[in-house]
């Protein structure tokens, strides 16, 4: 135990946490986030929505049921270092392919353990989301500043650049059945997402973000979806843009988490950072349609400002943890908005009637604009 | 939503007295219930017979029935109350049944009562287990594969197609009594035979093992709107086999990938809308196979349960309280979270950033007959729970507040690793000894990963042997810390003092530092003081600085001596002191408790109450003083160290302590004050143990000194008896014994007195059912006395009040005495608080405990103008033995302690006060003139019967006797007629018996299978000759018309 590799995580305050390397060797900036999720640590550190983030676990054992082959969001690790009580070096699970320190070292991805996660989600929630580094490099007070002065700003990245698809891509429907074409704007998108998707009987065309309304029209989509990710919605400009114009075309919209942030901007709404966001899969969303409460997967820094909204559009779906906005919908477009996670991956399946009733929203344009189209 | 307006006023069912399957977690959810519902300006009724409770103190509720929890004193409590709803989810299966009886006999239409929380259809199907199979396979759910049998012929198909192991459950019993697990066709077919009789249905299921499969349980809680919450996910580290109760429960679940999490939590919501839970919470137990993760659904309790009890303290949710909101109409999302000041709704699902760990409690040391290996019936009497950073540390401090004393922990070198009691601490052993994990787990079935956080404590044990205590520098130590090494285990491996330990840690400022349970894992702010140390985290939450303020320790797990008593006088003390403008810490490990609520005390440390952490909280929090005499002898035993760390001990001081305990110190303040006890003598090996008999004279009662509860208390009669009992116990300068004459068919006495250190008032002088020899805690008893002069019971509360005024003790004391041929015995001392405090309460209508902490405040009796109650009516309190649960279990009474609780009856006469007392306990009480049979089980020639039979005859009872070796001896004919075993075996299954008595004592060849019969059957039996006696006279009373 005490021969371990050390690693250090420095928060841009100056505080210093000792702890053990069990991940890559290396160093990592990033924003630091916490998520309170207690199962699902693969699902989370492969989502490509958490791209540039430090993700501190506020469950402390993390890596108990190792890293398997059904869980991936994505092909890879996009969390840029992952921060833990206690991680499981040794696992029996059935499905587990490989340990999770093991894995993280595969991919390159620093991680530290041994460190009082919860001081540090105390920290985030007094002081908000802050800049953190860590290294299996030793550091101390003297040279952090250093180190975070040379180090840019990771908000300024585009994030959602970083994580789209570069090409498009098809999909096939699950099993054969007759459905709908969606296209679906990549912004990081998570598989379970796509999956999701292809099991409602939809195929799908993935496009990279920076698509155009009219390349994506021309691809004679049912409905359009756009996906979850990274970062902040106002840096997704042609994103923004093309969901306008696609909303102005009456195409059947359905935002998804950054999706609908996007969505909120291109119906000429605002977004804003919140103080330490939402992560994690416990969160009671008031679902109107239903008027149940759905506990959902959660996991975003900014929120759609409420009062941006205009009229047409109404608000569908609130926290009850804080009352931001959790649905859209409009009265004027088939546009339809989830800003949690109602695929869950990691996380509960309640808000799943979320895509059946974008189904819905496909098969009622098909319905009541088609007077519209031919026109 | 607002609630349901229609609603003025709620029946609330208690669960009656502690038994094994049904303890006082349900005192913890009806008192949240209560509270909860009279906040919100109902009117709330109650009725539970259990004077132990803390739900039946009169704060609670508004009405308190201490009735007997039967259709007909429910129905005289709703006649007399009319109230508009009756909420039966608070009382385990007792409650639900008897929701159904009201049902069933059409009175809750008769009275226009509607149920809440519940309704019958949905009782039917969670608890008939073939259409709750059905109703699961419905919804594409699998679960395991069972038959329903009626015949020992289509038991034995099952055996024929399907592998041993096999569990048999016979249909609508509680707790799964008269079922099992069999594991050979030996064991198969008696169980099934059994089963098949103590059905009331006459049907059993016959079910698969899920062997080796994981056990998981979740609690859920769903209202009138359909929101469904999952508050608490639980892994048992026993796999599936072992009633969940007896497991080892781990919270949150620790081995699932989110997708096998999800899929749990879907089929269970799925099932709680299928079944159609009204409102409130449910548990649903599913297996899960570790080779591939198929999930099975095992079962369901649509109410609130011990899981629930366990899953609110693990995480800070009050499940009950919530259930009895959503059970008058309120919704999820308009209730909220108290924990987090309100701040979300309690429509959430709540997250640790901790583990919990959960470790029943056996007592087989007093069922020693009983069969070690664990199964589908529960055993254990209590548990504890204990909350780590991580697993290892939770684990760690679990088995600190197990209070498992060094000296009683046998280190194993063979390894039986099937279920059975401790197992955990086997599987320890086994590490230590070299074994290997993957064989451990083959041996246990317990999952790998639980193995290979044990595994790694050990490799810490071991690499630690060849360390002593100046290598052990700060990252060492406190690596260790943080594993949950405990002080006193540290010092064990290092061989050195556990004081040497503590020093050390403070010398290199290791400290724990305080959590907070919030629900949340910190993601809000927390509101209650609801916290645990540990060695995982910084110094988070710092202590009060109100400057009154006091620390009470509570009593740890239930166990039989031990039990909701204690937990009574902390939780009426805790509420004493805040209304005095006190500021209360609490420590407690016990998660059944309702002093473990985290709004009972100011300040809530869930912690084991042993010296370690109780010096580190005093520590931290700085309390002016500590009162240690409530939580029972886990919390009077501290009073030594806590007095070498000069912390202010208010009340029961060491000195008191020791001198009540130490038998020479405490005959020489006897003798000082004129007080005679039995004739004993204190020996420290064998010659001198055999000598003192003799000079004492037999019989002798054999006690080891410092025992709870009577442990390893024997009484010979005879030389054969004497050098057996001898050789079997440890004597040693370590081990004194006490040798004690026995004071054979004495009556035996009782009082709770209260001592303001010069002046000291009796609260309550009861005389003993059964005579001394029984323990205190196995005998009913009567207040006031019954049979003893007025003259003698002035005696002897002088004599009481003299002892007490020379002790300097202040608060509460309890006293034991013997009447013997007309002198007056001291038997026993206790300076605290007593198991018979709670009933003495409740049947003088003082609040003894707050007039305790008065005195301990400094306050005399004299400024409180206290004085001993007059008594105008008449209490009897009655003791439940578990030989019902305990099957083998020899149901005969002697000087160790069985019960695990008790009930009260009330009544302008004793005799009538009696015969409530034994209906609350769940038998049928033999009515006068009801063409009924009593049965004599082995008269003997000199007891003289014949007046007693005569006597019974003309009660219009038919009197039998029964010979077991079928030998009537000479004189005995003329008695009554002779019937033989089997005979009397039939006669009690179809109920023409209605009471057996059987006084054949310990040093006669006996037979127990008619008096187990008799308490499977609850028939009414006696064992005693006082009690036999006291009985007759009661059923021969008339009583006058009933006022209550």
């Amino acid at each position: 135990m005490i021969n371990r590799p050390r690693a250090w995580l420095a928060l841009a305050d100056g505080s210093i946490y000792q702890g053990y390397s069990v991940g890559a060797s290396g160093s990592a900036f990033g924003e630091l986030v916490f998520n309170t999720a207690m199962t699902g640590y693969q699902q989370v550190i492969t989502d490509p929505s958490y791209a540039g983030q430090l993700i501190t676990f506020s469950y402390p054992h993390i890596g108990n049921v190792g890293v398997n082959d059904a869980d991936f969001e994505s092909d890879r690790v996009w969390a840029a270092g992952i921060i833990v009580h206690s991680m499981t070096h040794q696992t029996y699970h059935w499905q587990s392919r490989q340990s999770l320190p093991s894995f993280l070292r595969e991919q390159g991805t620093v991680a530290i353990e041994n460190i009082d996660t919860r001081a540090l989600v105390h920290k985030l929630r007094h002081h908000g989301t802050i800049s953190a580094y860590v290294t299996t490099e030793p550091i101390s007070e003297t040279n952090i500043w250093r180190i975070f002065q040379n180090e840019q700003n990771t908000e300024h990245i585009n994030w959602p650049k970083r994580a789209t698809t570069g090409h498009s891509y098809s999909l096939e429907a699950d099993g054969n059945q007759p459905g709908y074409h969606v296209v679906v704007y990549d912004l990081g998108v998570k598989l379970s997402l796509l999956r999701t998707l292809q099991t409602l009987g939809c195929r799908l065309t993935v496009v990279p973000a920076t698509a155009p309304a009219n390349a994506v029209s021309a691809l004679q989509p049912d409905g359009v979806l756009i996906s979850n990710g990274p970062g902040d919605p106002s840096m997704c400009q042609s994103t923004i843009e093309a969901v306008s114009e696609l909303i102005s075309r009456r195409t059947p919209l359905c935002g998804v988490c950054l999706g609908h942030q996007v969505l909120a901007l291109a119906l000429g709404g605002q977004t804003y950072k919140t103080r330490f966001g939402h992560h994690g899969i416990n969160h009671p969303v008031y679902d109107k349609a239903a008027d149940k409460v759905c506990i959902s997967s959660q996991n975003h820094n900014y929120a759609v400002e409420r009062q941006s909204l205009p009229a047409a559009s109404h608000i569908n779906a609130v926290s009850l943890f804080d009352g931001t906005v959790q649905g859209l919908a409009s009265d004027s477009h088939p546009v339809l908005s989830a800003q949690g996670h109602p695929e869950g991956s990691p996380g509960p399946s309640d808000w799943q009637p979320f895509f059946q009733r974008f189904m819905d929203l496909i098969q009622q344009k098909a319905t009541t604009y088609a007077s519209d189209d031919r026109a | 939503m607002p609630a349901t307006t229609e609603l003025k006023s709620v029946l609330v069912i208690g669960s009656g007295p502690i038994v094994i399957g049904q303890a006082c977690e349900f005192d913890y959810s009806g008192t949240q219930a209560c509270l909860a519902l009279k906040e919100a300006g109902y009117r709330v009724i109650l009725i539970n017979a259990n004077p132990a409770s803390v739900m039946t103190d009169s704060p609670i509720s508004d009405a308190v029935y201490l009735q007997p929890l039967t259709v007909e004193w429910v129905v005289d409590v709703i006649q007399r109350e009319k109230p508009d709803a009756i909420l039966p989810t608070m009382a385990g299966q007792t409650g639900l049944n008897m929701a159904m009886a009201l049902h069933h006999q059409g009175l809750l239409a008769k009275y226009g009562l509607t149920i809440i929380g519940a309704w019958p259809g949905s009782i039917e199907l969670a608890d008939d287990r073939q259409c709750f199979k059905r109703l699961v396979h419905q919804l594409g759910l699998s679960t395991p594969r069972s038959i329903a049998a009626d015949t020992m012929a289509q038991a034995e198909q099952a055996l024929e197609n399907w592998r041993l192991p096999l569990i048999i459950r016979p249909c609508y019993t509680l707790g799964g009594y008269g079922g099992g697990v069999a594991y050979t066709p030996k064991q198969f077919r008696s169980i099934c035979a059994k089963a098949l009789q103590a059905s009331t249905s006459g049907k059993i299921q016959i079910e698969q093992c899920m062997n080796g499969h994981k056990e998981f349980e979740l609690e859920l809680i769903r209202d009138r709107q359909d929101n469904v919450i999952v508050v608490c996910s639980m892994e048992n580290l026993d796999p599936v086999g072992v009633h969940t109760g007896d497991s080892v429960t781990v919270a949150p679940a620790q081995t699932l990938t989110d997708p096998e999490y999800q899929a749990m939590r879907k089929a269970a919501i799925a099932i709680m809308r299928k079944v159609e839970v009204d409102t409130g919470g449910a548990n649903i137990q599913f297996a899960v196979n570790p080779e591939n993760g198929e999930l099975s659904v095992i079962e369901m309790n649509p109410r609130v349960s011990r899981s629930s009890a366990l899953a609110s303290k693990a995480t800070g949710y009050p499940i009950a309280r919530v259930a009895a909101l959503l059970a008058v109409g309120h919704t999820l999302d308009e209730l909220t979270n108290e924990l987090t000041g309100s701040q979300i709704p309690a429509a959430f699902e709540p997250v640790q950033d901790y583990v919990t760990t959960k470790i029943p409690c056996f007592n087989d040391d007093k069922f020693p007959t009983v069969c070690q290996r664990l199964g589908s019936s529960m055993r254990s009497i209590g548990e504890i729970m204990a909350l780590g950073r991580c697993f290892q540390e939770s684990l760690q401090k679990a088995l600190m507040a197990l209070e498992l004393e060094p000296s009683e922990r046998r280190y194993q070198t063979v390894f039986d690793l099937t279920a059975r009691p401790y197992r955990l601490l086997t599987v320890m052993d086994a590490f230590r000894q070299g074994r290997t994990l993957a064989w451990i787990h083959q041996q246990s079935g317990i999952d790998c990963w639980f193995l290979a956080q044990i595994e790694e404590l050990i490799a810490c044990e071991k690499r630690l042997i060849h360390s002593n205590l100046q290598c052990l520098d700060r990252p060492k130590l406190k690596h260790l810390k943080r594993l949950g090494f405990s002080d006193g285990r540290l010092a064990e491996i290092l061989n050195t003092d556990p004081s040497r330990i503590r020093q050390r840690r403070r010398q290199l400022g290791i400290k724990p530092g305080l959590n907070i349970v919030d629900t949340c894992a910190g993601e809000f702010d927390a509101a209650t003081d609801y916290i645990y140390t540990t060695y995982g985290a910084g110094p988070h939450s710092p202590a009060s600085t109100h400057n009154r303020k006091l620390l009470l320790l509570g009593s740890g797990p239930n166990r039989v001596g031990q039990g909701i008593e204690f937990d009574y006088c902390c939780v009426r003390a805790t509420r004493a002191l805040r209304q005095l403008g006190f500021e209360t810490v609490m420590i407690n490990c016990n998660p059944e408790t309702v002093s473990t609520d985290y709004n009972t005390a100011d300040r809530l440390y869930f912690e084991p109450v042993v010296a370690e952490r109780v010096l580190d909280i005093i520590e931290h929090e700085k309390p002016w003083g500590v009162i240690i005499q409530f939580g029972g002898q886990t919390s009077l035993k501290l009073a030594d160290i806590l007095q070498r760390h000069d912390v202010l001990v208010l009340g029961s001081n060491a000195h008191t302590v020791r001198l009540t305990e130490n038998r020479h110190e405490f005959q020489l303040l006897l003798q000082r004050l004129a007080i005679a006890q039995p004739a004993n003598k204190v020996v420290h090996n064998r010659t001198d143990a055999l000598s003192a008999a003799h000079t004492i004279g037999l019989p002798v009662i054999l006690r080891p000194s410092y025992v709870l509860s009577g442990q390893g208390m024997q009484i010979v009669h005879n030389d054969k008896q004497l050098t057996e009992t001898l050789r079997q116990i440890t004597i040693d300068s370590e081990h004194p014994l006490l040798v004690e004459r026995f004071l054979d068919n004495a009556i035996e006495l009782e009082a709770d007195a209260v001592s303001d250190g010069n002046d000291a008032v009796i609260c309550g002088l009861m005389e003993h059912v059964e005579p001394a020899g029984v323990h205190s805690g196995d005998s009913a008893c009567v207040l006031p006395t019954l049979t003893v002069s007025d003259e003698l019971v002035g005696l002897i509360k002088s004599k009481i009040k003299t002892l007490i005024e020379n002790l300097g003790h202040v608060g509460l004391v309890n006293v034991q005495l013997a009447v013997w041929q007309g002198r007056i015995y001291m038997l026993e001392l206790n300076p605290r608080a007593s198991r018979t405090v709670p009933f003495v309460c409740k049947a003088t209508g003082i609040p003894w405990v707050d007039i305790a902490i008065r005195c301990l405040l400094g306050e005399s009796l004299q400024a409180q103008a206290m004085k001993e109650p007059t008594m105008e009516r008449c209490y009897v309190k009655e003791a439940i033995l578990p030989f019902d649960k305990l099957s083998g279990q020899s149901p005969r009474l002697g000087p160790q302690m069985q019960a695990t609780g008790e009930v009260m009856g009330q009544s302008d006469h004793w005799a009538d006060a009696y015969k409530k007392a034994q209906l609350a306990a769940g038998f049928y009480w033999p009515q006068a003139g009801s063409g009924q049979s009593v049965c004599l089980c082995q008269p003997k020639p000199e007891e003289n019967w014949q007046a007693f039979v005569n006597q019974l005859e003309s009660q219009g009872f038919q009197v039998y006797q029964c010979h077991v070796k079928d030998k009537i001896l000479s004189g005995l004919s003329f008695l009554c007629p002779t019937l033989d075993k089997q005979l009397v075996l039939s006669l009690l299954d179809n109920g023409s018996i209605s009471w057996v008595i059987d006084i054949t004592s310990h040093n006669e060849d006996k037979d127990d299978e008619i008096l187990q019969q008799a308490i499977l059957k609850r028939v009414y039996y006696t064992t005693t000759r006082r009690a036999t006696r006291l009985t007759l006279a009661s059923i021969a009373y008339e009583p006058a018309p009933e006022l209550i």
